[in-house]
């Protein structure tokens, strides 16, 4: 499951606000250890914002992120341009196939360009640790 | 069933200090319902708290205060004919306006047999400067903080002693009657402070 939520509204304190989430499973060749799962999901938080702030974010309201699989839950958030990435969570045993969510709420983008900068982001973090999108879900 | 409000801007830190709050109501006895309502296509944040043991629902579809205030009173009646719990803890989305919830709540309070608690907004001291510059972000959190019973300065351990003194300053001209409180949930500060607040304001309400 992809896509955005209309949070604008009528409400004109939701101006400027947009977000974009996405959810699917996710799989590896060789088992992922618990460490290469919370490295992934740092590196991909912080490549989410990194990809909004270059494409003119002018908030990282807020990224978060969770994997999760048989044996373990590992959630992970960014605010702010900082770039300082929280993980935390249940370290379970290595695993080939998890589910990855991800949510990016930015102000100062565009709806399309937060859907543009998070999949550019999801694609070079998978590329980058070697895994594959399994199924959409 | 009383009513706890959650809010404040996105990333203030809302579900940390909910699950902390949680664990300080459950001491006293009382059983506790969390709703949750993300911003986002796919909710992150009460898969989050359900990690942490929390009876959780969670609201999709957009936001709480202006989009799905229905959903909310449903689930709040759903809640009060199943497991009854003593108070509910709502986490609206981090641009909900929380007067918006307190309305929908007490107007429907014979439907839902809610009762209205405290209200508590939280506000990010780490990031006091973007907040209060952008004029856009600004109406938002001014709208928020206005409507709060009790502001937390959230992430005070992230702070210097001066950004925490110029928030509540900032905090102080918008809302003048609020109790203000420092908290740092990794740390611990404020965290038993604001649940024996919310305690009393619940025997109060």
């Amino acid at each position: 499951m992809t896509g955005y939520i209309n949070i604008g509204g009528s409400n004109p304190v939701h101006d400027g606000i947009n977000s974009y989430g996405a959810a699917f499973m996710l799989c590896s060749a060789e088992p992922v250890s618990a460490s290469g799962l919370r490295k992934f999901s740092e590196a991909l938080i912080s490549g989410t914002a990194s990809a909004c702030i270059a494409a003119g974010a002018r908030d990282v309201s807020h990224i978060k992120a969770f994997v999760e699989h048989e044996s373990g839950f590992i959630h992970a958030d960014t605010v702010g341009d900082r770039l300082d990435v929280k993980v935390e969570g249940r370290d379970g045993d290595p695993t080939t196939r998890f589910r990855l969510v991800v949510n990016t709420v930015i102000f100062g983008l565009s709806d399309e360009a937060v859907r543009e900068a998070t999949e550019a982001a999801i694609a070079r973090t998978l590329s980058e640790f070697g895994f594959r999108r399994d199924e959409e879900q | 069933m009383k009513i706890v409000q959650v809010a404040g801007y996105l990333g203030s830190g809302k579900t940390t200090l909910i699950i902390a709050l949680s664990k300080e109501l459950a001491a006293t006895g009382r059983k506790t319902a969390i709703l949750v309502n993300d911003v986002g296509a796919v909710p992150v944040d009460g898969k989050v708290m359900e990690e942490y043991g929390l009876m959780v629902k969670d609201i999709g579809g957009g936001c709480i205060c202006c989009q799905v205030a229905g959903n909310m009173l449903k689930t709040l009646e759903s809640l009060a004919k199943g497991p009854a719990p003593d108070h509910v803890i709502i986490e609206p989305t981090g641009i909900a306006v929380p007067e918006s919830i307190r309305q929908a709540v007490m107007l429907n309070a014979e439907k839902t047999g809610a009762v209205l608690g405290p209200t508590i907004v939280l506000f990010d001291t780490t990031r006091a400067e973007k907040l209060l510059t952008y004029e856009t972000l600004k109406r938002l959190v001014a709208t928020q903080i206005k409507d709060a019973d009790i502001v937390a300065l959230s992430k005070v351990d992230l702070s210097t002693d001066e950004d925490v003194s110029q928030a509540e300053q900032a905090i102080r001209s918008m809302n003048m009657d609020a109790e203000i409180v420092r908290l740092s949930v990794t740390s611990g500060e404020g965290v038993r402070l604001l649940a024996e607040r919310v305690q009393e304001m619940l025997v109060r309400k």
